[in-house]
């Protein structure tokens, strides 16, 4: 076996039915799969057959990473949690994404990943100090949230602790449940699981190194290479406002400029023009300020993930939210926020002067964000936020809510001081009543909210037999509403046809929640012009390995046209990379970089950047093009892990369909690929997945990766066993 | 004035690369005795003749250079410990780094969450960097070797490694706790501001770590473990001027 840089070699698994702990080797056990989420789909093919329950101690709870983690490659700083999903209809398997600096604080103790197997007999937290691990018990923190969780531990271990914890959702189950680490990195999905093992948290602390198989000098060189390469959040390369160095301005997530400040640093630090040659203020050019700019002045800094030169986390300090009994500093990015969006914002500032409003609004925010950062609750990526506002409608639950709760809960929610009451007031005691409800389950309406939403749906529909009446009918309305974000199967979308047409459709199609993939939105939205876009896409992609003319994969945002060859190599592309970046230890909310804000490269960036590093870091030397096709063999057993939990082969008929929203024929009057939406038409869609199918080298009929192919990615073991359970195409 | 047991200065040219022995200069010897009684006396025992062995050096002319953290700009991403640990040992690592961000997120100095500095503090995120002390130099003073002296081209307070036995006394007497023993070597990992172009300060994407001029920044920043543990023999050597 060589020796590789990159990798520590070890993988950490602890048992916690048994409280033991072993070291696997990574690169003899996982070496086809790297890390990350490719060494969780490995670990769940190998051990998760026949598990049905993602709550069952037999589910592993993987905690994956990169030899990428750690390293100076930019944008490294993510944690892939790898289990089978209690937010999937049939529990088939996710992954949950945080960033912060839990997974390099893990790389420096030495591991390559955590693989939790198991049930401990009470409530407990993994101690990892380099290669010393301890099973804590930890009844004292059972009952929790995460911030004094997260305490805890650190006060325990030291301050250069890193922790990855859960809060009172992820110990009683709930589906909409998070891990988080640096109190507001969340990954989401994979809480509940957490809890179902009686582990409340992990600390770990490591005062070890990650080798660089390059040397010094080339190292830097790449780094380097890198870091002209970057861009602002989600690589835009154009700033939102005029700036002397710039050629294009855009709404793209570039917002720094002279006269914006972070104003409650101290003292307030201008974010200037950023010249993007200028290497000191690339930290500057995000503040992105989500609750809008009225939160500048209360913005101390911007925070973000290890590694990451781009910062995406803005850190607030808004005194007047301590009166709502939380603590006034906070830090979150994007849906980090979303607590804010289960109120009605008319209501909120309803009566109030428009300084009072943005005040109180801004203090929704915080209370928001510590409401769900504390009990431990993920959104779903708009799902629980927006699946609220539709249940509770204009009619204040009457449709939706009072079928299918008693009549005691439809009472008690509805009196003065109840949750009803609170939300129609305006009040942001709302937020932790509500918090409280979801984390806790409590009553038919708590249940609902915390559960899968297929479930919870199916039961509406019906009712529960001699206590509520259900509501036929919500079943079709919620999956026929966009404004829920559903996806076929049971996920919400995560930049679907609108960013992309075909092409987002497919990427979105192809996993078992919210795609969590950026690698081809982010380019659509990275402020280029189209035409821009299109010129580097075609120059990128054909010096790589790629069909000529790949710009004509493009569509701009909220349009489409119709598929072609292009938009499937795309869809593949977008696929493998993501996997890729999971596995390596990359963000996929930055990577990769197909432009740069460099108008001397025609802002042209670089695709096969990531491959370089990886050669480099890890001293496996590896081409672009085959740096993709191992993104593709994580994918495919990622594909073959789906069969398995669906019992079928039938893919293209079970899994990768559209929700009806996405299709031209339920939009009366609407034409498709005329530039005026993303719809598609049906018979279109077929013709899409045909194409896709066949770049995948996947079976057209059903879907599902035939022998050949999986043969030819080195998974006999798995066409073999898909064989056996009858899930294998067969050959033509 | 009470007469030096030994002879602590070696003169010649400072440490740095090339240079084997480990020593301080002309210039810099001449600048110490012109402030020093006991480097007068040293000069006028033993003038410009060079002393064979390597010998203490606990007096140090005051570095050319040092590293100021903006703790209002830091945005706590660490890309400089991995320069200072990549480009310097060529391995990613927020120990051997020489410049300590990650300890300090916790907001565990004392105070509750939520009240002190740190990530999970007010988010004002304090880098821990070498002062480079003007003297007296606690690492230098520590050493039982005599391994740190003044580099040639800074004035940093630089670990000769070919002295350095990796003893790890300078880790315990550095009042900032920023200087550690790399295992694999079991070298001292120092900073010694890069030859001038600080790879931390390089590589920091908000300009919060800057290379000015040497100022004296030891009251900047509350030392975060007491205490200086001076060498028997450098406490002898140092008891003419500090009795």
């Amino acid at each position: 076996m060589p020796t590789y840089g990159g990798w520590t070699g070890k993988t950490l698994r602890v048992n916690l039915t048994t409280r033991t702990s072993t070291v696997e080797a990574t690169l003899d056990k996982y070496k086809d799969f790297w890390g990350g989420t490719g060494m969780g789909y490995k670990v769940l093919w190998d051990e998760a057959k026949g598990v049905t329950d993602p709550f069952s101690p037999d589910n592993p709870l993987i905690f994956g990473w990169g030899p990428l983690t750690g390293t100076g490659a930019p944008c490294g700083g993510r944690t892939c949690i790898t289990s089978l999903s209690p937010q999937h209809p049939y529990a088939a398997v996710a992954s949950g994404h945080m960033g912060g600096h839990f997974s390099a604080e893990a790389k420096y103790a030495g591991w390559d990943g955590i693989i939790v197997t198991g049930k401990a007999s009470g409530p407990v937290y993994i101690a990892i100090r380099d290669d010393q691990v301890d099973i804590v018990d930890c009844p004292q923190l059972w009952g929790s949230g995460i911030y004094r969780a997260t305490a805890e531990v650190v006060a325990a271990m030291g301050g250069s602790c890193q922790v990855a914890a859960i809060g009172q959702a992820g110990e009683n189950r709930v589906a909409q449940s998070v891990i988080m680490t640096g109190y507001s990195h969340s990954a989401g999905g994979q809480g509940g699981v957490m809890g179902s093992k009686n582990l409340k948290a992990i600390g770990i602390v490591g005062t070890g190194s990650i080798k660089i198989a390059a040397s010094k000098k080339d190292w830097r060189a790449l780094v380097d290479n890198a870091m002209q390469l970057v861009g602002s959040n989600n690589q835009a390369v154009v700033p939102n406002s005029p700036q002397p160095w710039a050629e294009y301005v855009s709404s793209a997530r570039w917002y720094a400029a002279k006269g914006k400040y972070w104003g409650a640093a101290n003292p307030p630090v201008e974010t200037g023009t950023c010249d993007p040659h200028d290497r000191q203020s690339v930290g500057y050019r995000c503040f992105k300020s989500d609750p809008g700019a009225f939160a500048e002045q209360f913005t101390v800094r911007m925070d973000g993930c290890h590694s990451c030169p781009v910062r995406c986390h803005q850190a607030l300090n808004v005194p007047t939210a301590a009166k709502w009994g939380v603590d006034p500093t906070a830090a979150n990015t994007c849906t980090g926020w979303w607590g804010r969006g289960l109120m009605n914002n008319a209501k909120v500032i309803a009566g109030l002067s428009t300084q009072d409003a943005n005040l109180k609004t801004l203090e929704a925010y915080v209370v928001g964000k510590h409401m769900t950062d504390d009990f431990g609750l993920h959104n779903n990526y708009g799902t629980t936020d927006r699946g609220w506002a539709f249940i509770y409608g204009a009619d204040k639950g009457v449709t939706w809510i009072k079928p299918n709760v008693p009549a005691a809960e439809w009472t008690t929610l509805n009196a003065p001081g109840g949750l009803f009451d609170l939300y129609e007031k305006g009040d942001l005691n709302f937020l932790m009543a509500f918090g409280k409800m979801m984390a806790y389950q409590v009553g038919e309406l708590g249940k609902f909210l915390a559960g899968p939403v297929e479930a919870g749906l199916n039961k509406w529909q019906t009712g529960v037999p001699g206590v509520t009446t259900g509501s036929p009918g919500i079943l079709a309305a919620y999956h026929a509403d966009t404004s829920v974000l559903w996806w076929a199967n049971g996920f919400p979308k995560h930049h679907s046809p609108e960013n992309g047409g075909f092409v987002g459709a497919l990427i979105n199609t192809g996993y078992n929640r919210d795609a969590q993939n950026h690698c081809w939105s982010n380019y659509l939205s990275n402020g280029l012009p189209t035409a821009v876009q299109r010129t580097i896409a075609d120059a990128e992609f054909a010096k790589n390995g790629y069909m000529a003319g790949m710009g004509a994969a493009i569509d701009p945002n909220n349009t489409c046209t119709q598929m072609n060859q292009q938009k499937a190599v795309a869809a593949r592309w977008a696929i493998a990379r993501k996997e890729l970046m999971d596995s390596t230890g990359l963000c996929s909310w930055m990577w990769p970089w197909i432009a740069s804000p460099l108008k001397e490269r025609g802002y042209a960036g670089d695709i096969a950047l990531e491959s370089k590093l990886f050669s480099a870091a890890t001293g496996k030397t590896m081409s672009t093009k085959a740096f993709d096709d191992e993104g593709v063999k994580f994918y495919t057993l990622q594909r073959a892990l789906t069969m398995r939990s669906f019992n079928s082969m039938h893919m293209r008929v079970l899994h990768d369909q559209l929700p009806p929203w996405a299709k031209v024929e339920n939009h009366a009057g609407a034409v498709a690929y005329m530039g005026a939406n993303y719809y598609m038409k049906s018979a279109d869609w077929e013709t899409a997945l045909d194409l896709f199918y066949a770049e995948l080298g996947y079976d057209q009929a059903t879907g599902a990766p035939t022998r050949a192919t999986l043969e030819a990615m080195g998974m006999t073991d798995v066409a073999d066993e898909l064989d056996d359970l009858g899930l294998l195409p067969a050959s033509v | 004035m009470s007469q030096h047991p030994a002879p602590l200065l070696e003169i010649g040219e400072d440490i740095g690369a090339g240079s084997a022995a480990g020593k301080i200069s002309r210039r810099d010897f001449v600048k110490i005795t012109s402030i020093t009684g006991a480097g007068m006396f040293a000069c006028t025992l033993f003038g410009s003749v060079p002393f064979a062995a390597a010998l203490k050096t606990p007096i140090l002319s005051d570095a050319k250079g040092v590293l100021l953290h903006d703790i209002s700009r830091c945005v706590a991403c660490r890309r400089c410990e991995l320069a200072c640990s990549e480009f310097n040992d060529g391995a990613a690592s927020a120990y051997l780094a020489r410049v300590k961000v990650g300890r300090n997120f916790a907001a565990m100095k004392g105070s509750p969450a939520g009240k002190a500095e740190g990530r999970a503090g007010d988010f004002r995120m304090q880098a821990d960097t070498c002062k480079q002390c003007p003297h007296p130099v606690p690492c230098a003073e520590a050493c039982p070797k005599g391994a740190i002296r003044s580099d040639s081209k800074t004035g940093a307070r630089r670990v000769d490694e070919k002295l350095c036995v990796g003893c790890g006394v300078c880790t315990r007497a550095c009042p900032w706790a920023v200087i550690t023993v790399n295992p694999a070597t079991q070298k001292a990992s120092k900073c010694y501001l890069c030859d001038g172009n600080p790879e931390c300060a390089r590589a920091c994407p908000t300009g919060a770590m800057k290379y000015i001029a040497w100022t004296d920044l030891r009251l900047t920043t509350p030392p975060v473990q007491p205490g200086i543990m001076a060498d028997p023999s450098t406490t002898a050597y140092c008891a003419p001027c500090h009795s």
